[in-house]
């Protein structure tokens, strides 16, 4: 199969998952019992007329499969809605939330990804000795904390005993800046305890699997080979043992970019980050099916889509996959 | 002057409760352009004994006793530096079957050039990449498929490959270690042939390990025979298939299966290896020897030497 080919197709099976995806959001709700206007009569007496008019002007009057073409029609054409509480349109507030959550989480997970390797390739060397047993032991250890208890202990402990640190938002409220340098580091600093949070807690996932791939590695004959020929023990870790235990990390990596999503939204919460998580945090608690439905959707697209990049770009580090 | 000498050498294995020994007073040497098979059963010690040439043992492996020497240069006070630059310039290891000999995400040609730019053989990165190119072409690959990755290969693509990497540094010794193993019979053939034809144009000295001893025939010109860590009994090929004395190497030559027409498969050799960790007392195979009688079990057999090469260590020889 040719890569081109091979692009296309794995594209084509993304679209037919987000097809899939979009189908089961719409059902599940349906298939709830009771409905929205019926809710609303509950609370009042609302006379038939009045509920007739309420279905009419959301379409609930229509047959599922004509409620269904409409639902995808306005999800194509990016008419999603708005909000029942603050009655702005549902793509942008999500739109913007989405963006917020991407700043935090992209620097979070990449600090994750690196550090997390960084001490796998420490423990992984030195497997069997003391200093691999406590990086282990101490990664399993923070990463049995419940995250959104690491966060608030976090808080705590920055705004009662070392003030100066922000422990809430984005940005400082109110704040006019000289420069939009400026921002950038009000930005920064707010992103701080934040991403301390999501660090500690995540690491050890790619600590132990590059720990593990890298003893399973340093055991193969190309790594004796490697030692064999003269090169640097430098060399033979960085140039043969770590590009090939890397392998499995860089899966985990992308598959695991849901759960750290999720784990992002708890922390955004905990630091009152204005992405996803607050906003459907806020939701849930108003009630704001539009904007539910709609970052759900957001959230599933985002885990499909690295599963797709996942698939692209692993063949530029293993040869095996590339050419098949 | 001998390109390598071993003498008394002994590997242990540090384990829980004590160390294995892995290879037990090892001795003999190569001359330049000479060849010698270490044959034996899985677990022997062959290759933990290849494996010290070079300076490789595992973590846990150290040499106990004995002496290793290139030229007439001792290795015992070696440095990782001087190891460092010993490997691959003066021996060189062909792994079994190349499969896993490869790094699998690294073109073939830049794992050619890596020990010539690392050792200085070469200084430049397009002198390296054609010597390469000349060595693959040598082992019988096209320069077309020198930019491919190990998995584009087939097995015995791989083991030339591996082979052409050896050469690199123009090492005077060639240990390959199952060179021959995991590959079909024809291509087994083309290996050796190919290690034959190494050896008499570049003037290599070649240590080949193995169990198989077609390989040992048509390669080799001495035979050492080795058994629970222990060399049992040397001899040029001739003295080995003609006239083996030591019951282990009868059994061993017996094993071989043979195109005699009639079915059947070789005899074997009753019961297991020992285990290393707790050897048998006095001769290590007397639980498995068919000519034991009183000695084996509690005196250690000494070698004796038959001929000018042909040295066993059993109780049947050497009691005058």
């Amino acid at each position: 199969m040719t890569t081109a080919s091979r692009i296309s197709s794995r594209i084509g099976q993304t679209v037919l998952t987000l097809f899939i995806v979009v189908t089961f959001n719409f059902w599940l709700f349906r298939l709830l019992p009771g409905n929205f206007t019926q809710l609303l009569s509950r609370a009042g007496a609302l006379d038939p007329a009045a509920v007739a008019s309420l279905k009419q002007s959301f379409g609930l009057d229509k047959s599922p499969v004509e409620q269904y073409v409409l639902y995808i029609k306005n999800l194509v054409t990016f008419n999603w809605g708005t909000s029942y509480v603050s009655h702005q349109p549902v793509f942008q507030m999500v739109f913007q939330a989405l963006v917020n959550t991407i700043v935090l989480i992209t620097v979070a997970y990449i600090l994750t990804v690196i550090i997390g390797v960084a001490l796998g390739v420490f423990a992984g060397r030195r497997a069997g000795r003391l200093a691999d047993s406590v990086t282990v032991t101490t990664s399993l250890a923070l990463w049995s904390v419940p995250t959104f208890w690491l966060g608030l202990v976090l808080v705590f402990i920055f705004s009662v005993w070392f003030v100066g640190l922000p422990v809430s938002g984005m940005t400082t409220y109110a704040a006019t800046y000289s420069t939009p340098f400026d921002q950038v580091v009000d930005i920064g600093l707010h992103l701080i305890l934040p991403t301390i949070t999501l660090v500690i807690s995540s690491i050890a996932q790619y600590t132990l699997i590059m720990r593990n791939s890298l003893v399973t590695v340093l055991d193969e004959d190309y790594v004796t080979t490697a030692r064999a020929k003269g090169l640097s023990s430098r060399r033979v870790l960085w140039r043969h043992a770590v590009p090939n235990a890397l392998l499995p990390t860089f899966t985990l990596t992308w598959l695991n970019i849901g759960i750290f999503l999720s784990t992002t939204l708890q922390v955004e919460v905990v630091f009152s980050w204005p992405g996803l998580g607050s906003l459907i945090f806020q939701s849930v608690n108003q009630r704001d099916y539009p904007v539910l439905e709609v970052s759900f959707l957001t959230i599933a697209v985002v885990v499909i889509a690295a599963n797709l990049l996942n698939d692209l770009l692993y063949p530029l580090l293993d040869p095996r996959i590339a050419r098949r | 002057m001998s390109l390598l000498a071993v003498t008394d050498l002994s590997i242990d294995y540090a384990q829980l409760g004590g160390a294995t020994r892995a290879v037990t007073s090892a001795s003999f040497s190569m001359g330049t352009g000479s060849s010698i098979g270490l044959v034996g059963e899985s677990g022997s010690g062959k290759t933990t004994l290849a494996l010290s040439l070079l300076g490789l043992l595992p973590a846990n492996g150290r040499v106990a006793s004995g002496e290793i020497h290139y030229a007439d240069e001792s290795v015992s006070q070696y440095s990782e530096t001087q190891w460092r630059r010993l490997r691959w310039t003066k021996a060189a290891l062909v792994f079994q079957g190349g499969m896993n000999a490869l790094n699998p995400v690294r073109r073939i040609v830049d794992q050619i050039v890596e020990p010539m730019l690392v050792h200085g053989t070469e200084t430049t990165k397009q002198a390296a990449t054609q010597r390469a190119i000349e060595l693959l072409a040598r082992v019988g690959i096209p320069a077309s498929r020198a930019r491919d990755f190990p998995h584009e290969y087939s097995g015995g693509m791989r083991q030339r490959a591996g082979i052409a990497m050896a050469l690199a540094c123009k090492p005077q010794l060639l240990i390959a270690d199952e060179p021959a193993t995991a590959i079909d019979v024809v291509v087994q053939a083309q290996i050796i042939r190919l290690l034959a034809e190494l050896r008499e144009s570049l003037g290599l000295a070649l240590l080949i390990i193995t169990h198989d001893l077609g390989v040992v025939a048509q390669l080799c010109d001495d035979v050492i025979v080795m058994y629970a860590s222990e060399i049992v009994e040397s001899a040029s090929v001739r003295g080995i298939f003609h006239n083996p004395k030591h019951p282990y190497t009868k059994q061993l030559l017996e094993s071989v299966p043979r195109f005699s027409g009639l079915r059947g498969v070789g005899a074997g050799i009753s019961g297991q290896p020992p285990s290393l960790t707790n050897p048998p007392t006095g001769c290590r195979f007397h639980p498995r020897c068919p000519s034991v009688f009183s000695p084996c079990a509690t005196e250690h057999p000494p070698a004796s030497r038959l001929a000018e090469k042909h040295v066993v260590a059993c109780h049947l020889y050497g009691h005058d």
